[in-house]
């Protein structure tokens, strides 16, 4: 049985079919009894929805520089 | 071929999101996935569907996930609702609850008649207390049944004294998937037989309450 931290880990690779079938079955075995992961599941699945809806010019100039600047450096060495 | 399906709130599936289409409209474009009334406790969801899935089906290693290119819901089977499930729920609390009291009594410890006069509650909140001082494996058993009863409250254990918040609370049926899921853990660790078989005792004591409260089928065999 996998741990939720393990269903964190591999949520994409589950909504994007890329797991083995048996991690596959894994994944869900651990959903279906866990409340929470049932509810990160779901919140995981809108958020590709939303973000998949987004287009660029649905961004007000604020929201963009914003976002601009809060990923300007995201991947500098800390 | 007719099999069951547990949806979430909706006729929604857990694990895709996709919302199938009314009783008797096909839903097709992907594997359909449903179970056989064996195998229906690990996958207790919010609605219970009788469905019926296109051939050829291909059916899992281990018999309990059917998968087919086509499906259509068929009854619902409306006796499984929030009542049902609240009440399997305490089934399993109230089991836990023994088999830890059982495993205690088995090994002579005095603890076992306090124990088992306690109600749920009361066993939660005396668990940490009594385990203190029972032996390692009688310890993580008590603790284990207390989790339980934490679990049927919709929160983690370490969250049981804190008020409810019904911000994005747990259906009773995802808490019933959890509890009875936990109950089996606590029936293997106790079991004289080992741990595989007392959680298969015990997923069947599930499915036998299951099927007599939803009034559906013998498990095939």
């Amino acid at each position: 049985m996998l741990t939720c931290a393990d269903v964190v880990k591999l949520v994409t690779q589950y909504m994007e079919d890329e797991l083995s079938p048996d991690d596959s079955r894994s994944f869900e075995e651990h959903v279906a009894i866990c409340p929470p992961c049932r509810a990160f599941l779901g919140q995981a699945r809108r958020t590709v929805e939303l973000t998949g809806e987004l287009k660029e010019t649905d961004l007000s100039p604020e929201v963009e520089a914003h976002l601009l600047e809060a990923f300007r450096d995201w991947n500098r060495p800390r | 071929m007719t099999a069951y399906t547990f949806l979430s709130e909706g006729r929604t599936s857990l694990f895709t999101g996709v919302v199938w289409p009314p009783p008797g409209e096909w839903l097709a474009g992907r594997e359909v996935r449903a179970t056989t009334v064996d195998h229906l406790v690990p996958w207790i969801d919010d609605e219970l569907w009788v469905c019926e899935l296109s051939e050829p089906v291909s059916v899992g290693a281990e018999g309990e996930i059917l998968t087919a290119e086509r499906a259509r819901l068929g009854e619902r089977i409306v006796a499984w609702d929030e009542a049902a499930a609240d009440d399997l729920t305490a089934a399993c609390v109230a089991r836990a609850c023994t088999h830890a009291v059982d495993a205690v009594r088995r090994n002579g410890s005095s603890e076992a008649e306090a124990l088992s006069l306690l109600g749920a509650s009361e066993f939660a909140s005396a668990a940490t207390a009594v385990a203190s001082r029972l032996p390692e494996g009688q310890r993580e058993v008590v603790l284990f049944a207390a989790d339980v009863v934490a679990l049927s409250r919709g929160r983690r254990p370490e969250e049981y004294e804190t008020p409810p918040d019904p911000r994005g609370a747990p259906t009773s049926a995802s808490i019933t998937a959890n509890v009875a899921y936990v109950t089996a853990h606590v029936a293997g660790t106790v079991h004289p037989g080992g741990y595989d078989a007392g959680v298969a005792a015990e997923r069947a004591w599930q499915l036998a309450w299951l099927r007599e409260r939803l009034g559906i089928a013998e498990p095939s065999t």
